[in-house]
């Protein structure tokens, strides 16, 4: 009795204080959306928070038709499709040397993974840039992917070698004693079972590749390959911004990673407890 | 015969890494060396550039905005490292188990992290607006008459930037906790249950220390990105007023993009890559070396 | 020896990029293979939906006449004027000789494509830039092309107007070829001065009484930004010159003079007593210089100073610009800020390229494209004898410009210092509103920053 009355009151307590902070974290949100749907009238007439008048469509379709958003994403959305899993794959790899094979100085190597995580990207411009030059990769995808990948290769390796140290090692050892390679332990036990990890990295990095400005506006100059923050950032008026417009845009363009995130974290809900076993 | 296979083990472990270390090598190692190199000479980042030795670091000691960005910058990484950790790490043991409606607030705070950063930058001038802003407009409405124009102010502005920030990027540590929480075995939980400690108990007494790989990645990724912060300032304050969210970031890129000092821009760079070694180092190394202890036990 | 090293360790870490780009092959090329064919599709649809909005009309007016090899050409430009893209559609639908290539940046990323290209010695054949300390780095480092022998073959001294000619004149070359012509005045609301009974100030003893009334009556009396600290700088500005003069200020921006001077500190404090009078809106400091004009719209302060867009900036908004008034600010000497903007060639072009380059601009900064995409371009272009399509929606534009020419212009402080020295004003300026500086250490502040410029 005693202990289900306490439990009755840790979950309203819960609740209490999860509505509390939702709507702290909601306050902004509203200010965006009741922005994307506001009219410019309404816009400078209102409280920030007053309700619109009426709703202004017109924001999104000059967002998706003048402001090319489609466009943007389709090209963002390549890239990210492309880069995202290979990154992760990559890093998986590094990770499983990392954690499970004979490695002289783990430490040294994490560290040495790190470092491209503490470079400031801006600091790598020029470098990059004489490069590219050189072997004419300025403009073009798969440049971009590539430097995207170098610096995505610090956080994953970070995060996966975290999940695989997890892993008990009498896997692998089972694993090879049915005669697996090393890289069959690796495709066909390992990742699998990281799967949570591998999931989280999706999303995360999925959202850092998708919103990745500075590099992709150094090395994509072409128009009709901008990805989505560059483009939003021709909606930023020279002489006064239109914020309609441009928080229209901005919404717009939150739903792929949004749809990514609530597809991939199925996955690390279910859990790794299971799998491990 | 041991030795041959640790040989054969190790010969494999380079191969696994090569791929990501030919691409890593090529984006992030040789911009660091030509960053090195470029850091200890001045000129305006065309031709020849004139080798001055350790001059631009010895001119960070005079250089007072560099010592504010300085403290700027280490009072953000403590304010990270002390609210956006624990509040995230709330978040994920708030939103861990099953309950109705889960999925609504685990999308919602991690909603803020998705949004264009120029996007958050109006949003928040405007909640920090002196007359319109929602939170000055609050204050009236509970009949307090206290008014402060947030970013306006030096003393006000960093940790109105911060909460910004807190906002906006709780969301990626918070699915590091949940992903560190469902790695948490159940049954050594049941077992703590057995021996009969409470909720919290629990929490501080297994569920931590077993998530300690976890805060290892945390804790890594937000420092360094605590100590890169960049985007956020820009967008609000641009550093300012007079300097008081002058972050290292900003005024490192102030110096190479804006006043053409390369050298000295890409020396504070430097500087920064070497307090985040100074600060993660040890730290990984130590819990390194608690595993290895472990596993010999 | 040095440059040596540095071309080891490139050609080196190019080496290995390479062979990783070999190594990514089996995985990466099949993508982003798809990724150009599907770009290439893009493109194309572009080109049709842009020629339909653009209008054939446009295409057949952008023919020039020129007997050059072919060539191509790139072109960096604002993404901020949307329908570059289109005029540029346009251009080489109707010149196949001079294929142009555009690439569009905001604001902030043209000036970091602009200095890693020319720091990786890749600048684009044309781009755009800012008069004054802005496009002297590029002039500096010798990657502009000299343009003087240029402007005096083509008799550019009767072509440009002459202000926006000098703004672009930088370390004793022409520099670049002006593409606008911008001068800052202040705009105010005439329904709120005739309100409070109040006339277009023309000393400044007025300009006080006016912000006194202004405030007195309950309306905050100028709009301001602080972020990025240019907009409050075209008032400190203002009043250094009226302290100052014409002939010191002139100095002053030349770095010929010390800014730790009486007439710098005096208007500082005239700035100061300003920020104490409660004459700008509460949190100015960091409020964005983009959403001044709102508070002109809404009627919650009655002045904002602004160039000769402002017209068509308001109307944008659904706000009728033939509300406003506007007075060139009473500084004594009567002359306005002026700051130009340009496009720059880059130093390698050959003679049929630049020749190829300069059609190719004029006929971007002329009226048969400015006449289609008005919003595109800051009006009037700049020169001599230009008018504006649409006096009757932009009713101060014209009125600007002549005053500018007859009574002159000094450089807009941002473009007559370097960023460093600017940047240190800024910081001064942001200080001095929050009582953390006096006038005489902000004055001080500038002049050390001026000093180690120059013993750079």
């Amino acid at each position: 009795m005693n202990a289900k009355v306490k439990k009755r009151v840790f979950a309203i307590l819960k609740y209490v204080i999860l509505i509390l902070l939702a709507v702290i974290w909601l306050i902004p949100i509203f200010t965006l959306v009741f922005t994307a749907v506001k009219s410019k009238q309404d816009f400078f007439t209102g409280n920030l928070l007053s309700l619109p008048s009426h709703i202004e469509w017109s924001n999104f379709t000059n967002a998706m038709t003048k402001g090319r958003m489609f466009k943007y994403m389709k090209n963002d959305l390549i890239i990210s499709i492309l880069k995202v899993p290979l990154g992760i794959f990559l890093s998986a790899m590094v990770s499983f040397a990392l954690t499970r094979l004979h490695l002289k100085n783990r430490t040294g190597w994490l560290v040495f993974f790190l470092v491209g995580m503490m470079l400031p990207m801006q600091i790598a411009l020029v470098p990059i840039s004489i490069i590219y030059n050189k072997l004419h990769l300025i403009n073009t995808y798969f440049g971009l992917f590539y430097v995207y990948i170098g610096f995505g290769i610090s956080f994953m390796v970070l995060v996966t070698q975290g999940f695989m140290k997890s892993i008990p090692k009498a896997i692998d050892e089972a694993a090879y004693i049915d005669g697996a390679s090393k890289w069959q332990t690796f495709v066909s036990v390992i990742l699998p079972i990281s799967k949570p990890a591998l999931a989280t990295l999706f999303i995360t990095d999925f959202l850092a590749t998708w919103n990745e400005y500075l590099l992709a506006s150094v090395i994509i100059n072409d128009n009709d390959l901008k990805t989505v923050p560059v483009g939003l950032m021709t909606f930023v008026g020279e002489h006064g911004t239109d914020y309609g417009y441009l928080c229209a845009g901005v919404l717009v363009a939150v739903i792929p990673v949004m749809v990514v995130y609530l597809i991939f974290q199925n996955y690390f809900v279910e859990g790794m407890a299971g799998a491990v076993k | 015969m041991k030795k041959k296979h640790k040989e054969e083990s190790s010969r494999s472990a380079y191969l696994f890494m090569l791929p990501a270390l030919i691409i890593y090598l090529s984006v992030i190692v040789f911009p660091i060396f030509y960053s090195l190199y470029i850091s200890f000479h001045s000129g305006t980042g065309i031709g020849m550039m004139k080798f001055v030795g350790l001059q631009n670091y010895v001119a960070m000691g005079s250089d007072p905005v560099f010592w504010q960005s300085l403290v700027h910058t280490l009072i953000w990484i403590a304010l990270t490292v002390c609210i956006t950790m624990p509040v995230s790490l709330l978040f994920a043991v708030l939103l861990n188990k099953y309950m109705p409606g889960r999925t609504f607030f685990r999308g919602l705070f991690y909603f803020p992290s998705i949004i264009a950063i120029v996007a958050v930058g109006i949003i928040w001038r405007w909640i920090y607006n002196p007359q319109l802003g929602i939170i000055n407009s609050f204050l009236k409405l509970i009949g307090s008459s206290y008014r402060q124009t947030w970013i306006a102010k030096p003393d006000t502005v960093l940790i109105a930037v911060f909460f910004a920030s807190l906002w906006q990027g709780i969301g990626q540590p918070m699915i590091l906790f949940l992903a560190g929480l469902q790695s948490v075995d159940p049954q050594t939980l049941e077992a703590a249950d057995i021996d009969g400690a409470n909720g919290v108990q629990k929490f501080f007494r297994v569920t931590i220390p077993l998530m300690k790989d976890t805060f290892v990645m945390v804790l890594c990724t937000l420092v360094i990105s605590a100590m890169k912060v960049y985007d956020i300032v820009k967008a609000l304050t641009d550093g300012g007023p007079n300097n008081a969210s002058q972050m290292l970031a900003t005024y490192m890129y102030n110096q190479t993009f804006a006043y053409n000092n390369v050298g000295y821009g890409t020396a504070i760079a430097i500087v920064m890559v070497l307090i985040m070694m100074i600060v993660i180092v040890p730290y990984l190394i130590f819990t390194a070396r608690e595993n290895d202890g472990r596993k010999a036990k | 020896m040095k440059n040596r090293f540095r071309k080891v360790l490139t050609t080196a870490m190019a080496g290995t990029l390479a062979a990783g780009m070999l190594a990514g092959c089996g995985s990466g090329s099949g993508g982003s293979q798809t990724a150009d064919t599907a770009a290439a599709a893009d493109t194309a649809a572009a080109e049709s939906t842009t020629s339909a909005a653009g209008g054939d009309d446009l295409v057949s007016k952008m023919k020039v006449d020129y007997d050059g090899e072919p060539v191509q050409l790139t072109f960096w430009y604002l993404s901020t004027r949307s329908n570059s893209q289109a005029i540029c559609d346009a251009w080489n639908a109707a010149n196949p000789d001079i294929q142009v290539k555009v690439s569009l940046y905001d604001t902030d990323g043209i000036k970091d494509a602009c200095k890693t290209a020319a720091q990786s010695n890749s600048m684009p054949s044309m781009w755009f830039n800012w008069g004054g300390s802005l496009g002297q780095y590029y002039v500096d480092n010798g990657l502009t092309y000299d343009l003087t022998q240029y402007a005096k073959d083509n008799d550019w001294e009767s072509k440009f107007n002459s202000g926006a000619l000098s703004l672009v004149n930088l370390g004793g070359q022409v520099s670049g070829y002006p593409t606008s012509y911008n001068v800052i005045g202040m705009f105010y609301r005439k329904d709120i001065f005739e309100q409070y009974g109040i006339e277009a100030p023309t000393t400044m003893d007025e300009f006080d009484a006016a912000c006194a009334k202004l405030k007195e009556s309950g309306v905050t009396p100028i709009t301001t930004g602080g972020l990025n600290g240019w907009h409050p700088m075209r008032l400190i500005e203002q009043f250094i010159e009226y302290y100052a003069g014409a002939d010191e200020h002139d100095k002053l921006q030349a770095l010929d003079e010390s800014w730790d001077t009486d007439a710098v500190v005096k208007g500082l404090a005239k700035y100061q007593e300003y920020c104490q009078n409660g004459y700008f809106p509460d949190g100015f400091v960091t409020a964005s210089p983009d959403d001044t004009k709102m508070a002109i719209e809404t009627g919650t302060c009655a002045m904002d100073i602004q160039g000769q867009w402002y017209d068509a900036a308001v109307n944008t908004d659904g706000f009728d610009a033939s509300n406003l008034g506007w007075f060139p600010f009473p500084n004594g000497t009567k002359r306005m800020s002026a700051f130009a903007e340009m496009t720059q060639f880059n130093k390698n072009l050959s003679d049929d390229e630049l020749k190829a380059a300069m059609l190719f601009t004029e006929k971007w900064f002329s009226d048969d494209v400015s006449t289609v995409y008005p919003d595109d371009f800051n009006l009037p272009l700049p020169y001599q004898g230009a008018e504006i399509a649409d006096p009757d929606h932009q009713p101060h534009v014209m009125d600007m410009l002549n005053y500018s020419s007859e009574n002159g212009t000094f450089t807009i402080t941002d473009q007559a210092l370097p960023s460093e020295c600017a940047d240190v004003l800024f910081s001064g300026q942001d200080a001095i509103a929050n009582g953390q500086s006096t006038p005489e250490e902000v004055a001080k502040n500038v002049e050390a920053s001026i000093e180690s410029y120059k013993a750079k």
